[in-house]
């Protein structure tokens, strides 16, 4: 299993590079200018090495199936995907809230609401945090730094 | 003697002492705040300079500077997130060592090596601040280049259990940095139409998702952890004598790395920091611990990121030029205040310059007592239960990064290179090597092409340079050493059956 | 289109709201009644930076409120103006700038923006530059160097702060008409760039007077009318036969579509900076000076260096 994680990396990397190469960059004549001016020559020698770095992961994955398994690095166990879909998408939710209503009704929903999700549910105690750090938050950077953070209206 | 009477008593007046406290206390705060870092510490700090004399503006300054460099290792250590991008390699020892139990003592460990890091670069600079500007004048495009070489050939020593891993992480953030302008041509690379992009990934955003984000990601979705989270101790605790003992030569070689890299224009104390470590991790008898919270990795970094503060302060006094973004400020500030950083600056305003020795020396002692008093106040924070912690962090890094720059691009940054190190960490790959590859990228493509111009695209001419030639000597032997490590293994278990052990 | 609509009705209605009473007192008062934003687009700590904020203090004393400098960078300034471009024109968003995002940055390549996406207010600042040369350089004059380079094409090499930068297309501007081919190392700002300068990695750099003198670095040539207060003894290039001008300069700016009083007023201000004393002892204490034009001189000004460069950067073949 370990074993072929890394096989698996190592195949994804060699598309990625290729696409990357071939759609990033300017269409300058190729290798034809000096390393100096051509602005894909530097780009293009990472992604050859990566390339080179995926087919070592392969050739190392093939290799040690037949050997031991202490040292295969592989992949870490027991992570949960879909706890981190729905953390990543709480994130996602209060920095374009942050963004479209403000910082204050966006922090003032977000921490009870993480910590509600999370399991953490004392009302009094995460009402008592959330507004302390809420308003310290916003007194440390509007007040002492004089940066004004997003408040509604804009 | 005479000037350093005067300096003394430039210093003891109640304005300029309360200024070092002061800015010192105010560069914590600034550097302990995620995102926010030295540089807009000192642009906060500026308007008020210019209604302040000269050496209060300048304890101010440098009270503000090194603070925030310091500061940044709290959060580092506390929350998992570099507070400023110069602590970047706190991170990996730091944060282990907190969450084992030991927050008290992780601190500790980082306000003893900045204090000392800060102090022993400042003797260098008072000994021997005009000699190190005139060496560093040597470094042009090609011997930068052989440097950023160098210190990119540490990556080896991070990458933890695969080294094909390790460098195919280091090999992306060498990537990620070329999005955007070309140096030399200014071609547009990978920008994909959106015009943002064309300038590129900033640091501080690639820095907080990559270590704040993806870590309340993994501990929201992360492997469960046997027991929950232990208790932690909040408070501040200094190292036993013993142990500082035992890390002593440690602390001195890692203040002398930051102090040189720091002396040499355009390379900062983040590289400075990350190279130091990976160098104490190649060279350490506790190697293996690295990363597990192991005191060698959080006193490699910090002694050397502070020591970049004086070590920059070299090339912006005694040549004008500054040393990294923060100096450049402060030179800014000091051109303000009527003193021109230059080569006159140390034979005409000798006063001048020994005060600000002085003041420096003040600061790194200011930095110690307020690092001890204020850390518990700190680490109270570890006190919150978990989820509220997590959603703290995350407020006070969306609001961090947007300070920087009011820009929701940054912010989009943030949660892309917060997935991004999620899954890197569940692949298994070593975060450290991106940091690295992205920070030396610039000056590793620059020179490289900017050396290329000046010789007439021969690469070969690049050896003729006798500094750069004893870099890529030094280069190839570390390169190789592991191979060497890797085959005296094999000789070593020469007997066993198994074909292949790699890595 | 209709979030800027709903955007500005729900503005309205709740500074309606929340004002209450005040409301009609507050529309008496004469802008400005807050806050203004001062965007830069340049990191902290720069020459531009550093204007910028000197400008703020000033322009804030003049009009009667706070100047928040709010620092935009990357992508050589594009990426702040652009957002200065697409700001509201309420007269609470200026912006102080140097010229080449202004007049090469739009020829180089597509930007979201060009030099007509903006009101001009006034021009505030100016310094000549300087051709210097490494500090064992055996050139004296401009001559010596022209002739050397005349007989040795390609062998000279120059630095500059980047791609694009006002002082790279004053050189090559200067090789154009001269007929000259000398290597362009480009450099990320004028930091590393001096420095290579003063290492003797490079040849001749082009910058600002103060650089020259700060440091101590040899010179062949002021690209100025008249030769500059802090270098006496050196010579312009027009006394050396070479009728050539360069310099750093900027102003203040704000997005397109300002209403007239607002600029009017925010002119009027500036004009009061640029001629106020203390303004001008910080820009010196900085290595520039104040060369004050009117709104209408500063925009013709920049339509003028656009075109110019325009051309140069397409001979020059620099468009991407």
């Amino acid at each position: 299993m370990k074993k072929l994680t890394d096989l698996w990396i190592g195949a994804g990397v060699l598309p990625i590079a290729a696409l990357l190469y071939v759609t990033g960059l300017p269409k300058t004549d190729a290798m034809e200018t000096s390393i100096a001016m051509n602005p894909a020559w530097y780009p293009w020698l990472l992604l050859v090495l990566a390339m080179l770095c995926g087919l070592g992961l392969m050739v190392s994955a093939l290799l040690r199936r037949a050997g031991p398994s202490e040292g295969a690095a592989g992949i870490t166990a027991g992570v949960r995907p879909g706890r981190m879909v729905a953390g990543l998408l709480a994130i996602c939710l209060y920095v374009a809230g942050f963004w479209f209503v403000g910082y204050w009704v966006a922090t003032l929903l977000f921490i009870p609401a993480l910590s509600w999700g999370l399991g953490h549910r004392k009302p009094a105690e995460v009402a008592l945090v959330t507004l302390i750090v809420t308003s310290l938050v916003w007194l440390v950077f509007t007040r002492l730094l004089l940066i004004p953070l997003r408040d509604w209206p804009f | 003697m005479d000037s350093l009477m005067t300096a003394l008593m430039m210093l003891a007046t109640p304005a300029a002492l309360m200024a070092v406290t002061g800015g010192t206390l105010f560069g914590i705060l600034v550097g302990a705040l995620p995102g926010l870092g030295s540089v807009l510490g000192i642009t906060v700090i500026l308007p008020f300079t210019y209604m302040l004399d000269q050496t209060t503006s300048i304890a101010l300054l440098l009270g503000t500077y090194c603070g925030s460099v310091y500061g940044g290792s709290i959060s580092a250590i506390l929350i998992n997130t570099p507070g400023t991008p110069q602590s970047a390699a706190t991170v990996l020892d730091g944060y282990p060592m907190a969450r084992s139990g030991r927050p008290a003592l992780a601190l500790g460990w980082a306000t003893v090596a900045s204090t000392f890091g800060g102090l022993l670069a400042c003797g260098v600079l008072i000994v021997a601040a005009p000699a190190l500007a005139r060496f560093g004048l040597r470094f042009g495009p090609i011997e930068y280049f052989a440097l950023g070489l160098f210190a990119l050939s540490c990556i080896v020593s991070v990458a933890r259990e695969s080294l094909l891993k390790g460098v195919l992480a280091g090999l992306f953030g060498l990537f990620l940095a070329t999005v955007g302008q070309d140096p030399v041509t200014g071609a547009m690379r990978f920008d994909y139409g959106f015009f943002e992009l064309s300038a590129g990934v900033s640091l501080v955003p690639l820095l907080v998702g990559l270590f704040a984000v993806s870590e309340v990601l993994w501990r929201i979705a992360g492997p469960a952890e046997p027991g929950g989270a232990s208790i932690m101790k909040a408070g501040f605790e200094l190292p036993s004598l013993a142990e500082l003992r035992l890390r002593f030569w440690l602390m001195v070689k890692s203040a002398l790395i930051g102090t040189g890299i720091g002396t040499l224009p355009g390379i900062g104390a983040t590289a400075a920091s990350l190279v130091s470590y990976a160098d104490a991790k190649r060279t350490s008898p506790r190697r293996d611990n690295f990363g597990r919270g192991e005191p060698d990795g959080i006193v490699a970094s910090e002694s050397a990121n502070n020591a970049v503060t004086a070590g920059a302060l070299v090339p912006t006094l005694s040549l004008g030029v500054p040393g990294d973004p923060v100096t450049a400020v402060m030179l800014g500030a000091l051109t303000i205040q009527n003193i021109t950083p230059g080569p006159r600056l140390f034979s005409e305003n000798g006063d001048l310059v020994t005060y600000l020795f002085l003041a420096l020396i003040a600061v790194n002692l200011a930095m110690f007592v307020l690092g001890a008093l204020l850390a518990p106040a700190f680490s109270r924070l570890l006190k919150l239960p978990e989820p509220l912690l997590m959603a703290s962090v995350v407020v006070l890094v969306t609001v961090g990064t947007y300070s920087v720059n009011s820009s929701a691009f940054d912010l989009g940054i943030v949660l892309v290179a917060g997935l991004v190190g999620f899954v890197l960490r569940w692949l298994a790959f070593p975060l450290a090597p991106v940091v690295i590859g992205f920070v030396l990228s610039p000056m590793i493509e620059g020179s490289l092409r900017q050396g290329m111009i000046l010789t007439g695209d021969n690469i070969w001419a690049f050896g003729a340079s006798p500094i750069a030639a004893v870099l890529f000597l030094l280069t190839g032997l570390f390169l190789l050493w592991p191979l060497y490590g890797w085959w005296r293994g094999r000789q070593r278990s020469g007997a066993s059956a198994h074909p292949v052990s790699g890595d | 289109m209709i979030n800027t609509t709903f955007r500005f009705t729900a503005r309205t209605l709740i500074t309606g709201l929340v004002l209450g009473a005040t409301a009609a007192l507050v529309q008496a008062e004469t802008y400005p009644t807050r806050p203004v934003t001062m965007v830069i687009p340049f990191p902290a700590g720069g020459v531009t930076d550093t204007l910028g904020r000197a400008t703020a203090l000033q322009l804030g004393e003049v009009l009667g409120t706070n100047v928040v400098v709010t620092n935009k960078q990357g992508g050589a300034g594009t990426i702040g103006m652009a957002q200065i471009a697409k700001s509201r024109p309420d007269g609470y968003t200026v912006a102080v700038v140097p010229a080449a995002p202004l007049v090469n940055q739009p020829n180089l390549r597509r930007l979201p923006y060009d030099a007509d996406s903006f009101d001009y207010i006034c021009q505030l600042f100016s310094s000549p530059l300087v051709l210097a040369t490494k500090p064992d350089s055996p050139f004296k004059t401009l001559n010596e160097v022209v002739e050397y380079a005349r007989e040795n094409p390609g062998a000279l090499s120059y630095g500059s702060p980047g791609p694009g930068t006002l002082p790279h297309l004053a050189m090559e501007q200067l090789l154009d008409v001269l007929d000259l081919q000398l290597r362009h190392v480009p450099f990320t700002g004028d930091g590393p760039g001096v420095t290579a300068l003063m290492g003797g990695h490079v040849d001749l750099y082009m910058a600002t007077g103060t650089v020259v003198s700060d440091k101590e670095l040899p010179a062949v040539a002021a690209f100025a009318d008249s030769r500059i207060e802090r270098l006496p003894e050196l010579a312009t290039a027009t006394e050396q036969g070479y009728a050539l001008n360069a310099d750093l300069w900027g102003g203040l700016i704000a997005p397109k579509g300002l209403a007239d009083e607002h600029k009017a007023r925010l002119a009027e201000a500036c004009h009061t900076v640029a001629g106020s004393d203390a303004y001008r002892v910080q820009l010196k204490s900085l290595g520039t000076d104040v060369a004050y034009r009117d709104a209408e001189a500063f925009q013709a000004y920049v339509s003028k260096v656009s075109a110019a460069n325009a051309k140069l950067i397409d001979k020059l073949g620099l468009a991407q």
